[in-house]
């Protein structure tokens, strides 16, 4: 993959930046998706996550050290308007 | 010299930025040990607001200092923490909220802070697109603002590590091991680390780390909700506290909305977030910012507040083991605290020299009835 690849649309991660992480020493999902903010734009992972993955696979990570971010409701994105209108739960 | 042996539990905003300030003033030999990843805990959970509008003077005073320290982060470490200063607005509904807003910012006056009352319509020409139906008087400070949580730690991790400071993730504190009046070894998942001095900055979880050495701590953890929605194009300077709900909401440097308000209230054992909170949360959103219904929400999430039962701080040593320091219930805002006090507890160790705002902190106090209760405490 060129350098410049693109790994996280939502932020504009490259390829670099994920490779200046693993030099630092965060090997792990959470660790770089905290200090790139990979992950935390509209698509909350859907887009980037599997590209992470191969990076680090590519690069020595053991797959089963592979733990994908935690996922957080809402699953898609909502108007909060369509929460707000939810009748009062007794 | 590189000072004595000294081992942080704690990776957080508290543990990093005391250490950080411990090897500014020439000790070195500091190891900090977090259970998780940086930037799993409650440092990274919370809205990163910073603020000096409080309701007591010692708080004022620490959060003052702590607001120019966020400001030259930059600076100091070398990394960006993305601080904004437009201010917090607080808005009182009732003339019971009105007086305690009016006789905070006499007391911020008097130490230094120059917050200003405002009335609805200097609030609605200062965020025209909020509802102040029902506002009597909003409390507005433009030096507080908000900054990008993650960064602070990053920053803080970073110039420790520049120093020479050990900051190991993933290393979990299972056992002390005291011969006689002091603590020897801390014990890890990964190893055991030799110890002339500990200090217990864990949050929530420093009761688990003093009972290992027969400590008693006070704690609770309460649990907080928060979301975030899609960005938007910057439209919100300040950052809202409407008193009615204690809601706070503001918008992040990237655009997003974020909010907390609290749900339930006394101890937690999860932070799992709820469908109750989003409902509510969407409801007072809207209702103080009606554009913001049709605005996404993208995700939610929930911390731990660390309570205390005089919502003050425990800060210093215990009598046994005597090298044994709390740096922990910081009743929700450790973030915003923690530049500070880290700084005065950083000259307490290092010089003795004990700052009178953090003199009464030590856990001896709840033997006597403890301190002055914060009444400015949100979300």
């Amino acid at each position: 993959m060129p350098r410049k690849t693109i790994i996280c649309r939502c932020e504009d991660i490259t390829l670099v930046e994920v490779e200046e992480a693993l030099a630092l020493g965060y090997r792990d999902v959470e660790s770089i998706k905290r200090y790139l903010a990979l992950g935390t734009g509209a698509c909350q992972g859907k887009m980037c996550l599997a590209l992470l993955a191969r990076v680090l696979l590519e690069r020595g990570v053991a797959p089963d050290e592979i733990k994908p971010m935690v996922s957080r409701a809402p699953l898609a994105g909502a108007p909060l308007a369509a929460f707000a209108a939810e009748k009062e739960r007794a | 010299m590189a000072g004595p042996k000294t081992i942080i539990i704690g990776g957080g905003i508290v543990g990093l930025s005391l250490a950080w300030n411990l090897a500014r003033r020439g000790w070195t030999d500091l190891t900090v040990l977090d259970r998780d990843h940086l930037n799993a805990g409650a440092s990274a959970r919370c809205g990163g607001g910073v603020r000096s509008q409080w309701s007591t003077a010692d708080n004022i005073r620490i959060m003052k200092r702590s607001t120019e320290l966020f400001a030259s982060f930059p600076a100091d470490t070398g990394f960006n923490n993305w601080f904004r200063q437009e201010g917090y607005l607080f808005l009182a509904y009732t003339d019971e909220q009105a007086a305690m807003f009016e006789q905070n910012h006499r007391l911020q006056k008097e130490n230094g802070v120059d917050s200003e009352l405002l009335s609805p319509a200097q609030i609605k020409a200062k965020a025209p697109t909020i509802n102040t139906d029902g506002v009597v008087v909003g409390a507005f400070h433009q030096k507080d603002g908000v900054c990008f949580p993650f960064a602070m730690v990053w920053g803080y991790a970073k110039a420790c590590r520049r120093l020479g400071v050990q900051v190991l993730p993933f290393h979990e504190v299972i056992g002390l091991e005291v011969a006689g009046e002091k603590i020897t070894q801390v014990v890890t998942n990964r190893g055991r680390f030799a110890a002339d001095l500990v200090i217990n900055g864990a949050a929530v979880w420093s009761p688990n780390i003093g009972r290992m050495c027969g400590v008693e701590l006070p704690n609770c953890a309460e649990k907080h909700e928060a979301i975030v929605t899609e960005p938007l194009h910057p439209f919100l300077g300040a950052c809202l506290i409407p008193m009615d709900s204690g809601m706070y909401l503001a918008q992040t440097m990237r655009g997003e909305i974020y909010a907390c308000v609290g749900l339930e209230k006394g101890p937690a054992t999860d932070y799992d977030h709820t469908f109750a909170f989003a409902q509510k949360i969407s409801r007072l959103m809207i209702r103080l910012i009606p554009r913001l219904a049709g605005v996404k929400m993208l995700r939610q999430w929930g911390g731990f507040y660390d309570l205390t039962p005089d919502t003050n701080p425990i800060v210093g040593f215990v009598d046994r083991p005597s090298n044994f320091y709390q740096y922990h219930g910081l009743m929700g805002h450790g973030f915003m605290f923690a530049p500070a006090l880290s700084e005065m507890i950083a000259e307490h160790l290092v010089a003795g020299k004990l700052h009178p705002d953090i003199a009464p902190y030590g856990l001896a106090r709840f033997k006597s009835g403890g301190l002055e209760v914060e009444k400015m405490i949100i979300g």
